[in-house]
């Protein structure tokens, strides 16, 4: 599984509720077999964030939170 | 004294250890059961193996339980979300309803009380204290007020009427 879809299916997993970006990056690790940095998560969600597949809201506590969009949906199940 | 004969060293010795099977669903199962009373991974590799005569390791029932982990992990994180999207479903149904933004406000809140331990569960009781405070009271005389607004006046039914005449 890539990182990316990983990402898609973590959100999914709680859509349309908002994960925050600490808890995201354990469920991502659940799911691949080599885990990932910090860095690199956001770098993946960024390049989504791009192509509006996810949503990144950052809150009064400078935590931010990723939310599925309707197109990471939508890519989601066409995959 | 040292040992030097190349056949007796360890890594000359031919091993004895068997490959590990390919593990049934069952037999997963029984590994996990005892894994979840709190047996060490060796042990279990070891009482498995004296139970079924076949070979697992250490590693496979680590990697097995890592697995087994990180499929109950996501499966608690889905099912927290539903949690808190039907308890404030449930607590504001009917007169009580909140309007979709303060739901889905309080559905967000909740849900991240339940994943995290360090948020702090009062919270959720000052944003419910807080949307019910901004939300109108509904009682008999406003159901009455709002009926009338909607309701056709007599000044309303003379400008229709007016309306018609011009038309």
């Amino acid at each position: 599984m890539t990182l990316k879809k990983s990402i898609l299916i973590a959100l999914d997993n709680v859509y349309p509720l908002l994960l925050p970006e600490k808890s995201l990056h354990v469920d991502v690790n659940c799911m691949l077999e080599k885990p990932v940095t910090l860095t690199e998560l956001r770098s993946a969600l960024a390049e989504l964030e791009s192509k509006k597949l996810v949503a990144g809201i950052c809150g009064s506590d400078d935590v931010v939170k990723w939310r599925l969009t309707d197109n990471g949906k939508a890519e989601l199940l066409a995959n | 004294m040292e040992d030097t004969n190349p056949e007796t060293l360890p890594s000359k010795m031919p091993s004895r250890k068997k490959k590990p099977v390919q593990l049934s669903p069952e037999q997963e199962q029984k590994i996990l059961s005892w894994l979840a009373e709190g047996m060490d991974a060796k042990s279990v590799a070891l009482l498995f193996e004296q139970e079924t005569g076949s070979a697992t390791d250490t590693a496979s029932v680590i990697a097995l339980w890592q697995k087994h982990a990180a499929r109950l992990h996501l499966e608690r994180r889905n099912y927290f979300a539903k949690l808190a999207s039907g308890l404030v479903d449930g607590a504001f149904a009917g007169e009580q309803a909140l309007d979709a933004a303060n739901a889905y406000l309080l559905k967000q809140a909740l849900f991240e009380c339940l994943i995290d331990p360090q948020k702090d569960p009062r919270q959720i009781e000052l944003l419910v204290k807080a949307i019910k405070a901004v939300m109108p009271e509904k009682t008999a005389e406003s159901d009455a007020a709002r009926n009338q607004s909607e309701g056709l006046t007599e000044e309303t039914l003379q400008r229709i009427e007016e309306m018609a005449k011009i038309l």
